[in-house]
């Protein structure tokens, strides 16, 4: 590590390089490069970065073109603008915020949670139009969000 | 929320298998497997698990979805609420506890040259 760590880097400072310590960082200027903070960084409003963001709390009120993460929570403000995949246990979005990127939750709160009853349970149930009912067990539920993810790829359908 | 015409209302203890689509509002909080096409908002419960693809206006998730979402409007994530999917939509909101596993895609624009290097400027 070559340049000591700022605690501040002012709006109207523009750095092109890279930023490590262990000591809290408030950005406000312009970053070109990686962020690596053991402590919490902020992204104010008027900074613009280019680059990686790593640090253990991140809190972005700026623009963001690259990826974040952190050891323990992202949140995003109203003002941030992100373009780049959020990696953190937690992740919070104020309303107000905007992100192009993939959300990796690492360990958020809620778990995923099955069905209660197994779809298979319902071949009971006659299809429509057959008062029989049916003779063999119901597809399983993946081929039907296949279908549906594949007609929802090319934008948004009329409702 | 009212229990009349225009609305849709999936109980706990119900499970729905289909495509499901029209104009009105639409709460779930039993199970709904399939698609779920609305013009209205669709609220799902917290004890509510939708494995759908969505497209609404506005969609408020205290429950679980998985599948992708388009939303015209806002998409809401409240604590406890999960979605495991494609997140399309002018605005997301997660709340502290909320989750999204998946990828997100707003509209809006970044200053263009943040999208290049000093070098390449």
């Amino acid at each position: 590590m070559n340049d000591p760590s700022p605690s501040v880097l002012a709006r109207g400072l523009r750095l092109v390089g890279n930023i490590e310590g262990s000591e809290d960082l408030v950005l406000a200027g312009d970053v070109e490069g990686t962020i690596r903070i053991e402590g919490e960084v902020t992204i104010e409003g008027s900074a613009r970065i280019r680059g990686e963001v790593h640090g253990r709390d991140v809190r972005v009120r700026g623009t963001i073109v690259g990826d974040v993460y952190a050891s323990e929570s992202i949140v995003l403000e109203e003002e941030a603008r992100v373009v780049g995949d959020l990696t953190a246990p937690r992740v919070s979005l104020a309303r107000g915020a905007r992100l192009r990127g993939q959300m990796k939750m690492t360990d958020p709160y809620v778990k995923p949670r099955d069905l209660e009853r197994p779809v298979e349970h319902l071949e009971a149930t006659p299809t429509v139009g057959t008062s029989a009912p049916m003779r063999r067990p119901p597809p399983p539920v993946l081929p039907v969000l296949r279908r549906a993810r594949a007609r929802f790829r090319d934008g948004v359908p009329a409702p | 929320m009212t229990r009349d015409g225009d609305s849709g209302y999936i109980g706990p203890s119900l499970v729905v298998r289909g495509r499901l689509s029209g104009e009105g509002m639409l709460r779930v909080d039993g199970q709904l497997v399939g698609e779920v096409s609305t013009r209205g908002r669709v609220v799902v419960g917290a004890r509510g698990l939708m494995l759908a693809a969505v497209s609404t206006t506005t969609l408020d998730v205290e429950g679980q979805v998985r599948g992708d979402v388009v939303a015209s409007e806002s998409v809401a994530i409240r604590r406890g609420g999960r979605i495991d999917g494609d997140v399309r939509a002018k605005e997301v909101a997660i709340d502290d506890g909320g989750a999204l596993h998946g990828s997100i895609a707003m509209d809006f624009d970044v200053p263009g040259d943040l999208f290049a290097t000093e070098e390449e400027r």
